[in-house]
């Protein structure tokens, strides 16, 4: 059982340098992280962006103060790591990649490319707090309870902003459709 | 025409259906928004489902335990030297019985469960103190710590 005093004990180890503490952070969560990836990397660089991420927080563990959760820390690393591999990307390239993947698709672990794709565009596109709360519930696989405390809110607000997040996913994912159609 | 729901409600079908999905549960085409109703819940939950598959997915065992090693590598050395490694278990052989006990019975054991990760050299080294030598390190210490008058 995973507890949050187990958790700060590994954090203190890896902090001096333990390996195996920071070994047993990493099996927690690596599938986490990765997930979220999925989410919103091509298939082809997710494991190119974790491969970063986990290196970053290896390299600045010892700066983490603890004023947010261990959990939060890693995934504004996420989000960093994410935003640096787009901004190395041009937009005119991830076009190209959407009209070639909607051109030629093809099953994979993720389903259908090109879906996969418009539905990464749509949940970069999001508002932050709508983002969120798509990955804490599809990503994580918290439940809603879990959301809803992590967040702070109570269970029928995380049910509306989820449902407003989808809601505002789906629009998106109609929008960016639309121009693959358009431009296609 | 289906009559438009409000929001809240919509939003209690989606967290049940997006629960459905997430427990395996096969949902028919009709309740996920095929029938064309586009403003309902089920329709959104189509979304939910095409997310879900994206997103759960886990990383390659190879690349798990490649990645595993070199983030490890990466991590910093808190730069000890080795007089403060071995110091830190033997003030603790002195002063914790139940270590020192454990220790003299199975070193290795005793000092991988506390935590300590010396070098195969450090742990020679501890290996061959015996108890005697120990009693005679604590008299020494108590020698010194007398003449600096902290006693």
């Amino acid at each position: 059982m995973w507890t949050l005093e187990h958790e700060k004990k590994l954090i203190e180890a890896a902090q001096q340098g333990n390996q195996a503490a920071f070994g047993e952070l990493y099996d927690h969560y690596l599938t986490k992280v990765y997930r979220r990836v999925c989410a919103l990397v091509p298939e082809t660089d997710v494991e190119d962006v974790t491969q970063e991420i986990f290196i970053s927080v290896a390299r600045s563990i010892g700066g983490f103060r603890g004023r947010s959760s261990f959990s939060t820390w890693i995934y504004r690393i996420t989000k960093r790591r994410v935003a640096d591999y787009y901004r190395k990307r041009e937009r005119q390239v991830e076009q190209v990649e959407l009209e070639k993947a909607s051109q030629t698709p093809s099953e994979n672990s993720l389903g259908n490319t090109a879906d996969a794709l418009l539905l990464q565009q749509a949940l970069r596109a999001l508002p932050e707090s709508h983002r969120d709360i798509i990955l804490l519930r599809l990503a994580d696989g918290l439940p809603f309870q879990e959301v809803a405390d992590r967040l702070g809110i109570k269970l029928g607000a995380a049910k509306l902003r989820f449902y407003r997040a989808i809601e505002a996913c789906k629009g998106k994912i109609a929008e960016f459709d639309a121009e693959v159609t358009y431009f296609g | 025409m289906a009559k438009r729901k409000d929001e809240q409600t919509l939003a209690g079908e989606l967290a049940d259906l997006t629960d459905r999905i997430f427990a395996g549960e096969q949902i028919d085409g009709a309740t996920l928004g095929d029938a064309g109703d586009a403003d309902q819940a089920g329709d959104l939950a189509n979304t939910v489902q095409k997310l879900k598959t994206t997103s759960q997915t886990t990383p390659d065992s190879a690349f798990a335990i490649r990645l595993r090693n070199l983030a490890m590598a990466a991590l910093p050395q808190k730069k000890e030297t080795v007089s403060e490694r071995l110091n830190e278990v033997i003030s603790r052989l002195v002063g914790d019985e139940d270590f020192r006990n454990n220790f003299f019975a199975s070193p290795e054991t005793t000092l991988q469960r506390a935590g300590y990760q010396l070098s195969p050299a450090e742990i020679a080294a501890l290996k061959e103190m015996e108890p005697e030598n120990l009693q005679e390190w604590m008299t020494d210490l108590d020698e010194r710590i007398s003449k600096s008058g902290l006693l």
